[in-house]
């Protein structure tokens, strides 16, 4: 992989020190949450329809939209590892399928409970949970490529251009709803979205939760991605001692 | 572990908020008439009926988080010790070498 000496290598790991930038996301998305929370309960009216179940979309909708930018995000970092060949892409991009999979699984749980209570089953295959959860196979796959794959780059390129394909999940997903019309209901966040479908202060929550959940992705993938690099360092910590 | 820590008490703050919240929406404290273009809710029951599934969707969303930064806080701390023992070894095999 790298190289340099031992001794520049040892010094090159990261250390799991006081960092503002991730302590200081960390904190934010506490206060955001804490923000979301007084918005979900206390300001936003409860629904006319839904009724209380209708508070589940500020935490289902960041995490649903989240788990698809993540798997973009997989599949720049990839398309730019293959690009370069640098490593330090390859581990941006396995710290968010990492990430990924976690708001995948999260879409599908929560959407599951919501399910229940508003069209009586836990489960149907509706077009959009269909890809959805063909989303978090994909990611499964990613993670078990590189678990059990090919080590080194061949794992890494092989990675890469599962994530390539794989992210053409993410905008099917996003339209599913409008390409068919199943038992999902309409965009109501999102360019593609009907600006006035939803209440104001409905809306305002939500735009909190988004910030809530990005400041979160954003502060576990800087975390991941310090320790995915810090784990390459270790193994070439290794090859230089043996 | 410092991490961890923050994050269980970030935790407990947020279910606190939470409870307090639920509390409230179940009291009516929070309520009016609003839209959400969503579709309407099916089988006849109460909205209060189904608070149970609101607290598990927060509950699961934030265990799920919590649960995520711990592990990466403990690999975090395995690592620095087995950086340290790494780090010990490079200087004794350096000075066996000179």
């Amino acid at each position: 992989m790298s190289q340099s000496s031992p001794a520049t290598t040892i010094d090159a790991v990261p250390r799991g020190r006081f960092s503002p930038v991730r302590d200081g996301l960390f904190i934010a998305s506490a206060v955001c949450m804490a923000v979301l929370l007084y918005l979900v309960f206390f300001v936003v009216p409860t629904d006319a329809n839904l009724g209380v179940s209708q508070r589940i979309l500020y935490f289902h909708a960041p995490v649903a939209i989240l788990s698809m930018v993540s798997i973009v995000v997989v599949a720049v970092a990839s398309g730019a590892h293959l690009i370069t060949r640098s490593a330090k892409w390859d581990s941006f991009a396995y710290a968010s399928a990492e990430i990924g999979i976690i708001l995948a699984s999260l879409t599908i749980i929560v959407g599951a409970i919501w399910a229940k209570p508003v069209w009586g089953v836990w489960w149907t295959w509706d077009a959009k949970l269909t890809l959805t959860l063909v989303m978090w196979f994909i990611y499964a796959s990613y993670l078990m490529l590189r678990a059990y794959g090919p080590k080194g780059s061949q794992g890494a390129r092989y990675g890469a251009v599962l994530a390539l394909i794989g992210a053409l999940d993410a905008p099917i997903i996003y339209f599913a709803a409008e390409l068919w019309r199943t038992a999902h209901p309409e965009l109501v966040v999102g360019p593609a979205a009907d600006s006035g479908a939803m209440d104001p202060t409905m809306r305002t929550a939500l735009l909190v939760g988004f910030l809530a959940f990005t400041v979160l992705y954003v502060y576990m993938l800087i975390e991941r991605y310090a320790l995915k690099r810090t784990e390459a360092g270790i193994d070439d910590l290794y090859q230089h001692i043996s | 572990m410092a991490l961890a820590v923050a994050a269980a008490v970030a935790l407990c703050a947020l279910a606190t908020i939470a409870y307090a919240g639920a509390a409230n929406a179940y009291q009516g404290g929070a309520s009016g008439v609003a839209s959400s273009a969503l579709p309407q809710e099916s089988g006849g029951s109460t909205p209060e009926a189904n608070l149970p599934y609101l607290f598990a969707v927060y509950a699961t969303t934030w265990a799920a988080f919590f649960v995520y930064i711990f592990l990466m806080s403990r690999k975090q701390r395995d690592m620095e010790k087995e950086l340290t023992a790494l780090r010990a070894a490079l200087q004794d095999k350096n000075k066996v070498q000179k």
